[in-house]
């Protein structure tokens, strides 16, 4: 068996007929199929995404902890990482989780765009490999269906956007922006201030880019990216809190570039402590670290009552 | 990292697809027209010897339709042969171009062209003076060949995309369609004489035999019905265990039949019922896309993964030794016989012949189109 016929066998062919079988389903609507499909996969993807989402939470809670390190060892740079690493162990922050869940999304994203162009296959070689690839099961059913109702509010999900559809140029938006709102929800703005730059352009890199790329996806790849996105902003909510999703307020082009963002108010570490802050930071922030290094001292007097007990 | 996962699902997932459609095989008047390469060119072929007599392409960048036209990639259909002029369709989904063209069927020069509004797959159709061909949005067309534009009355708009050739009896023209519809249009008016509902796509032209016609679908059905009023045939029942996406080959008083099961059954005509020692099988894992071929008393079938198979018409048993192409080569294409030849053109370009000989097919010459453009 080659890789081809396992990644036939193992994802292409299950994921095409998943999608079939929901499409058979629900009322023969392509775009509710996807819609179904997105919301399975990600309550399948769980167990690996919440630990994700609960180390990024732990990562915010870290960062008064980690401002603390860095004012201590500021000017021994080597110093301060080996205390971060340390202090992250400590709080059991994963590492390397980072990529795991997008390791895995990514054969789903590909099969998934190799099912939509087989199921909704506008030219006859990309129906042949329906043919081939449906389950027996199925057969009759989609076999009497073809060629399926591959139309939601008038896009056609098998293609680009395009136009004379100015509609579907909106998914593209909607991929980027749903994407940005779910990293700004859960992304750490990260002590030191070239980690929180970082973070701040991957927030922002990232959903440009899969925006820019969705231009050239059928835009039912692109309704899979806006559902799972959607998902994932709800499933940070819960974890770290809703203010993110209040993104327009304090919304400055410095701050979506990476600049500072606007201070939580008092008391909320909870959510949003330490997120966007940096420390080459105005007027304004200078506040914030005072709040926020309070806070940081309370947690601090925590672990040492812990430790007496 | 990310960037990496990015980059490599932006380039599993957002290049153009070169090819859309098999390529396409003609034999005409001593020639065979071969469309093959990349991007796809018509190649004029010598029937007897394969020695190359021509080619045909629209001019790269020919201004058509308004506007630049650079071919890449490009979709061509199948040429089919009038009187004097040969037709095919040429689009450029990129540039978002696509029009019928005709051509010196001897020389390959290009005579003239009409704009279509989408892919045309299917080989046109020449009857009377005018050239009736489909295009992947549904459009039916009639387009008169002295004056190049199209006839009062057309297009014709079928509910899905044509992807079958259009048959011409007469006054009437049969269109089957991907809506599960077949169409009787009038000839001259472009108007609706009766349509055929199906139990699933069509996309193979129909086969006529006495005054009915002989429909394969995607439900796995061949459908029987009356030329003259549209009205299915009693008594005529089959089913196959896949799509019938091929025509139906009418011979002897039988009807051959290829489907995506990897089967070829042989029914009789007025029944449906499948005839003895059919249907013959070349394996779960293969399947059957072409349509069959005949001569000289053997059936010849083509596969999904590249081989050649003759059997005996009557009996249904293999006749000699199975041909099979190089590796993760198919053949989707029907073969298409030609006086004492068979040609078969595979889905690397590859031009194979056979001729029967002491009853079984032997391997004539082959054409290979250049490796580069």
């Amino acid at each position: 068996m080659g890789i081809g016929d396992i990644w036939t066998t193992f994802i292409l062919r299950p994921m095409l007929n998943a999608l079939l079988w929901l499409y058979s389903i629900l009322g023969h609507q392509f775009w509710l199929a996807i819609i179904i499909f997105t919301i399975l996969i990600r309550v399948l993807m769980t167990p690996l995404m919440l630990p994700q989402q609960r180390s990024m939470k732990k990562m915010q809670d870290l960062q008064p902890q980690l401002k603390e390190l860095q004012k201590k060892y500021g000017k021994d740079r080597q110093r301060m990482l080996e205390e971060q690493m340390k202090l992250q162990r400590q709080a059991g922050v994963g590492l390397g989780s980072g990529c795991l869940p997008m390791l895995i999304q990514f054969p789903i994203w590909i099969g998934l765009y190799q099912s939509i162009i087989q199921s909704l296959g506008h030219q006859p070689l990309q129906l042949l490999g329906l043919s081939q690839n449906m389950y027996s099961g199925l057969r009759g059913m989609i076999s009497a269906a073809v060629p399926l109702n591959r139309f939601f509010l008038g896009m056609d999900l098998s293609l680009p956007p395009g136009m004379p559809l100015v509609l579907t140029y909106l998914l593209p938006i909607l991929v980027a922006f749903t994407m940005w709102l779910q990293s700004r929800m859960a992304t750490p703005g990260g002590a030191d201030s070239q980690m929180a730059s970082m973070n701040q352009s991957m927030t922002v890199m990232m959903p440009l880019m899969f925006g820019f790329f969705s231009l050239s996806f059928s835009t039912g790849l692109s309704l899979y990216f806006i559902v799972s996105n959607v998902i994932g902003i709800i499933t940070q909510g819960f974890i770290s809190g809703w203010k993110g999703l209040l993104f327009w307020k304090g919304l400055r082009l410095g701050g979506l570039l990476g600049g500072p963002r606007p201070a939580p108010a008092a008391g909320d570490s909870s959510s949003q402590a330490g997120r966007g802050e940096t420390s080459r930071s105005s007027a304004g922030s200078e506040v914030v670290e005072g709040k926020v290094g309070g806070t940081a001292s309370g947690v601090q007097r925590k672990k040492k009552r812990r430790r007496k007990r | 990292m990310a960037l990496l996962l990015l980059s490599v699902l932006v380039s599993a997932c957002g290049s153009a697809v070169p090819a859309s459609n098999w390529p396409g095989l003609t034999v005409a008047g001593g020639t065979v027209y071969a469309i093959t390469g990349l991007p796809q060119k018509v190649y004029m072929l010598d029937a007897e010897t394969g020695v190359q007599k021509g080619m045909f392409m629209p001019a790269a960048s020919a201004a058509f339709k308004g506007q630049t036209f650079w071919w890449s990639p490009v979709t061509v259909g199948e040429v089919t042969v009038g009187e004097e002029t040969a037709f095919v369709g040429f689009a450029s989904p990129t540039d978002k171009v696509a029009g019928l063209f005709a051509f010196n069927p001897a020389t390959g020069q290009e005579l003239w062209s009409v704009a279509a509004d989408d892919l045309i797959l299917a080989a046109p159709t020449y009857a009377d003076g005018t050239v009736y061909f489909g295009t992947s949005s549904g459009w039916v067309y009639a387009v008169d060949t002295k004056v190049h534009t199209v006839k009062n009355g057309w297009p014709f708009q079928a509910k899905e995309a044509i992807w079958g050739s259009p048959l011409v009896i007469g006054e009437r023209v049969y269109v089957p369609a991907m809506d599960h519809r077949l169409y009787c249009l009038n000839a001259k008016t472009g108007e609706v004489v009766w349509e055929f509902q199906a139990g699933g796509a069509l996309a193979a032209q129909p086969s006529p035999n006495d005054g009915t016609l002989y429909q394969g679908a995607f439900d796995g059905r061949v459908y029987a019905v009356e030329a003259a009023s549209g009205q299915q045939v009693s008594g005529f029942d089959f089913q196959a265990g896949n799509w019938i996406w091929s025509e139906v080959l009418v011979a002897d008083g039988r009807l051959y039949v290829t489907s995506l099961d990897g089967k070829l059954y042989a029914l009789d005509a007025a029944t449906g019922q499948v005839q003895a020692g059919y249907p013959y099988s070349v394996g779960a894992a293969d399947y059957i896309r072409a349509a069959p071929a005949q001569v000289d008393g053997l059936v010849v079938i083509a596969t999904g993964s590249g081989q050649v198979v003759a059997l005996n018409a009557q009996t249904g048993a293999k006749v000699g030794a199975t041909w099979t192409g190089a590796q993760g080569l198919s053949i989707l294409t029907a073969p298409v016989v030609s006086g004492e030849r068979v040609y078969v053109l595979l889905s690397s370009g590859l031009v194979q012949t056979f001729t029967v000989v002491e009853g079984q097919l032997a391997t004539g010459w082959s054409f290979a189109p250049p490796a580069t453009p």
